[in-house]
C-alpha cells in the first residue's frame, strides 16, 4: 500500500521519478545483410542490443535509436534498424509495440553502385506503460530486398532509453 | 524533511510529455510550408526552465531523378496554430531527403532541437509544417511517416 505524504512548502527533496536511463550499444558492422524478417543479432559477430527500463510514473519512456545503414550495390537495397517493446524479460514477456521503420532509421537507396553509410538517430515517445513496470527496449533490423547479397550494412546501433514527465 | 523509503512523490514540474504521430503520406508540391493533412502538432506547458526539448522524424524521398528534396520542420505558436509565432519554420531544425540523381527510397531518421526563453506554465503549440526545395509535381517528393514530441528540461 502506497502512503502519500504532505510536504510543506519550500521543502526539498529528490522524488522517486526519474528511473535510471539506459543505454546500449554495438560498433562492429553488420555487412552484407539479407534477411527481410526482422533479426536481434548475428551469431558470434554482432550482439543484440538492448535494454531494461523501469516505467515512471507518466507512463512515457523516449527511445533514441541510431545506426549507420548503407547499400553498397546497384540493387535498391534498405537497412531498417527498429525497436520493438516487450513486457519484463523477452523470453516472455508481452509484444507492446512491435518493430517499424517509422519509428526507427534507414538509409535511402538509389541504384548507384555505392551509396556510403548515412548515419543517423530518432527519437520517438512510448506512452501508456504501467509507472513501476520493467520494460524491455530491443532494437532488431532487417533489409528490404532478399534474398540478395553484398547490399545492405550498418556501421554501428545504439539504443536509448529516457524516462520522461 | 525525510521520505520513507517505498513513498512516491510527483513534483508539479515537469508539464506532460507530449507526443503525436501521423503515416499518412504527404506530397509536397511546392517550397512554401505547409501543416499537410492530417496536421501533426502538440500542444505543451513550458515547465519552470522555460526550456523543451522538440523531437522529429520523418521518411523522406524523391521518386524520380531531380536532387528536390522534402523538408521536414516545425514551427512553435504561443497557445495555437493561430497565435504569435515563438519559433519560425527553419530548414536547419528539421529533416531533408537527400537530392541525388537517381531515384530514392524513403529513408528514416529523426532529429531534435532544444527551445529556450519560454514562459513557465504558459500554453504552446508545436505544429510539423513540411515543403519541398522546389516546385515539383505531385508525387515526386514524398513524406512516408510524420512524428514529433515535445519534453520538458530542467
Amino acid at each position: 500500500m502506497t502512503s502519500i505524504k504532505p510536504l510543506s512548502a519550500g521543502t526539498n527533496f529528490r522524488a522517486v521519478d526519474f528511473p535510471r536511463a539506459q543505454f546500449a550499444y554495438d560498433q562492429s558492422t553488420i555487412a552484407n545483410w539479407n534477411t527481410a524478417t526482422y533479426t536481434v543479432n548475428v551469431a558470434a559477430t554482432n550482439p543484440e542490443v538492448a535494454v531494461r527500463c523501469l516505467a515512471p510514473t507518466s507512463g512515457k519512456i523516449g527511445v533514441c535509436i541510431s545506426g549507420g545503414p548503407r547499400n553498397n550495390s546497384t540493387v535498391v537495397d534498405r537497412f531498417f534498424l527498429a525497436f520493438r517493446v516487450l513486457e519484463g524479460d523477452p523470453a516472455d514477456g508481452t509484444l507492446i509495440q512491435t518493430d517499424d521503420a517509422k519509428w526507427g532509421i534507414s538509409n535511402t537507396a538509389t541504384s548507384d553502385a555505392s551509396d556510403d553509410y548515412s548515419y543517423g538517430g530518432h527519437f520517438t515517445v512510448v506512452g501508456g506503460l504501467t509507472p513501476g513496470v520493467y520494460y524491455y527496449f530491443q532494437s532488431r533490423f532487417r533489409d528490404t530486398v532478399a534474398p540478395v547479397t553484398g547490399t545492405a550494412d550498418c556501421a554501428f546501433r545504439t539504443l536509448m532509453a529516457i524516462p520522461l514527465p | 524533511m525525510a521520505i520513507n523509503a517505498g513513498s512516491q512523490a510527483y513534483g508539479v514540474d515537469l508539464p506532460p510529455t507530449q507526443y503525436d504521430q501521423d503515416w499518412t503520406t504527404q506530397s509536397p508540391t511546392t517550397t512554401t510550408y505547409t501543416a499537410g493533412q492530417p496536421e501533426v502538432g502538440v500542444n505543451f506547458v513550458a515547465p519552470s526552465s522555460g526550456r523543451v526539448l522538440v523531437t522529429l522524424g520523418a521518411g523522406t524521398r524523391t521518386t524520380t531523378a531531380v536532387t528536390t528534396r522534402a523538408v521536414v520542420t516545425f514551427i512553435v505558436y504561443n497557445d495555437n496554430s493561430d497565435g504569435p509565432v515563438v519559433q519560425a519554420a527553419d530548414f536547419n531544425n528539421g529533416i531533408t531527403g537527400i537530392g541525388t540523381a537517381s531515384v530514392s527510397q524513403y529513408r528514416y531518421v529523426g532529429t531534435f532541437k532544444m527551445i529556450s526563453g519560454l514562459t513557465p506554465g504558459r500554453n504552446y503549440y508545436a505544429q510539423m509544417v513540411h515543403r519541398s526545395t522546389a516546385a515539383v509535381a505531385a508525387g515526386v517528393v514524398s513524406i512516408a511517416a510524420r512524428d514529433i514530441s515535445v519534453i520538458p528540461l530542467t
